[in-house]
């Protein structure tokens, strides 16, 4: 798309404003900005904006890498679980585009801004997953009615796999720590989550069939929540997943057998 | 009588008119995956007499061996850092205005835009509706250069050189009172600031681009006028 268009061809001369010093001195004090109508405001130096900038991050530094990686998770819950998947599947070794493909299949029912590469990026700086690539191959020389041109060689594709750290981490998302809380946290709602998760073992669910399930459910009315509710927390919990119906976990499968 | 006794002139104009475009478009927003695979597919010439441009082909025909799942981050990443930055100093980025390296405050939408809207709606040009950021952005500076361009090569296919020259002539004055007025700063700060070699390659594609063709520029108008007189 051209960001100018030409509305007739018509021809005028050029002028140039007087005035216009390009070569004038600038004001480099840089301490503060002058907004019309508004006042001055002082500027933070570069060395001040470094410090705002760590002391963001700060509490980041503090993580161990499975808290850091579990952090990550926790700010990105909405893909919590394609980004365990993708931990667990990569704990082979797995072409860049081989876990493309996973995440886009995943998502494919559970649509996200985020994407594929930009998940795996996520995991590569939360420690999760290493990237394995080839170094960059030097151009080849190849010449054309006696001019030589350089072309670029495509280098073999990279390789993800998962950290131990990463791998800690999924391993305690499968240990069901967040579905035990999620229990004690709503001791009333157990049995109702239990009965999501037995049926959605038994076969994938679509919520109409779990609203269907529970339609007779007095504790329901009782606790004044919808059938969706309950869903959404078993997903934050790691229970259940959305895969184009809901499907009980292996952390789900677990706790159900448990119980 | 324009140009070269070597190439035909034709084609040294609409050369420089794509280059003109393929540059913009580099500026205008972040790569995507269908243009990347397009840079793959291209060849870059290695000597073209400028060194600039001869080290900005080598550095991206080495860059270009990566494969696009690897990069297509880093490089949107990249572009960001290069010419937005992080800050509000004006001073953290490579800010791609002409405004910014031309005014004392560092600030957009300055004299230098006004000056580019007038001279683009002189040559009878608009924004598009789409473009929502200011029109001395380099983008926009480069892509005026490439209609301007194509207004010359379209003149000489119409056999009228007179036509041609004059719009040589109008390339040659915003090449040397915008583009080449600011662009040696912009592409300072790309080298400062870019993390990519990709980036750094267009830097250096840039400038050399702009100097050789301010060269062409000022000898194709010297035979022309040597030609008329």
């Amino acid at each position: 798309m051209d960001t100018v268009s030409e509305t007739t061809d018509a021809l005028a001369d050029f002028g140039f404003g007087e005035g216009f010093d390009p070569f004038a001195e600038e004001d480099e004090s840089g301490e503060e900005i002058e907004i019309e109508g508004m006042g001055t405001f002082p500027m933070p130096s570069d060395e001040q904006a470094r410090k705002v900038v760590e002391a963001a991050y700060a509490h980041v530094a503090s993580l161990s890498p499975v808290e850091r990686i579990g952090s990550m998770l926790d700010r990105l819950s909405g893909r919590r679980p394609v980004l365990l998947e993708v931990i667990r599947y990569c704990e082979k070794p797995r072409m860049v585009s081989e876990v493309e493909s996973l995440i886009d299949d995943f998502q494919a029912s559970n649509a996200s801004v985020y994407s594929a590469s930009s998940l795996c990026v996520r995991l590569l700086d939360a420690g999760a997953l290493t990237l394995f690539e080839a170094d960059p191959l030097p151009p080849r020389i190849v010449e054309v009615d006696g001019v030589e041109y350089l072309e670029p060689v495509r280098a073999s594709e990279g390789i993800w796999q998962s950290t131990p750290d990463g791998l800690a981490a999924v391993a305690a998302a499968e240990k069901g720590g967040r579905l035990r809380g999620l229990f004690d946290q709503t001791p009333a709602a157990q049995e109702i989550y239990l009965r999501i998760l037995a049926c959605c073992n038994e076969a994938p669910r679509s919520m109409a069939e779990l609203s269907d399930l529970l339609r007779d459910e007095p504790s329901l009315e009782r606790l004044g929540k919808q059938v969706s509710w309950f869903v959404e927390h078993l997903e934050a919990a790691d229970a259940l997943v959305w895969q184009g119906s809901w499907k009980t976990t292996m952390s789900g499968s677990a706790a159900l057998e448990e119980k | 009588m324009i140009g070269c006794a070597e190439i035909r002139i034709e084609d040294l104009l609409t050369s420089r008119m794509e280059t003109y475009r393929f540059l913009a478009r580099l500026y205008r927003v972040e790569i995507d995956e269908d243009l990347y695979h397009e840079l793959e597919l291209m060849r870059f010439p290695i000597n073209t007499g400028s060194k600039e441009v001869d080290e900005g082909h080598r550095l991206l025909c080495s860059y270009l061996s990566r494969p696009w799942s690897g990069v297509a981050i880093e490089l949107a990443a990249d572009y960001v850092r290069t010419f937005m930055g992080h800050g509000i100093t004006m001073h953290e980025a490579a800010y791609p205005y002409e405004s910014v390296h031309t005014s004392p405050r560092r600030l957009m939408m300055q004299e230098a835009r006004d000056e580019v809207l007038e001279i683009y709606r002189r040559a009878s040009l608009k924004r598009d509706a789409d473009w929502k950021d200011g029109e001395d952005h380099i983008a926009i500076e480069l892509e005026f250069m490439g209609v301007v361009a194509q207004r010359a090569v379209d003149a000489l296919g119409r056999d009228d050189e007179g036509a041609a020259a004059d719009w040589l002539l109008q390339s040659q004055i915003f090449l040397s009172n915008h583009l080449l007025n600011w662009v040696p700063m912009l592409v300072a700060d790309m080298l400062r600031f870019a993390k990519t070699d990709f980036y750094m390659a267009i830097a250096k594609m840039t400038i050399g681009f702009l100097e050789t063709d301010s060269e062409f520029l000022a000898e194709a108008l010297c035979q022309e006028e040597a030609y008329t007189a």
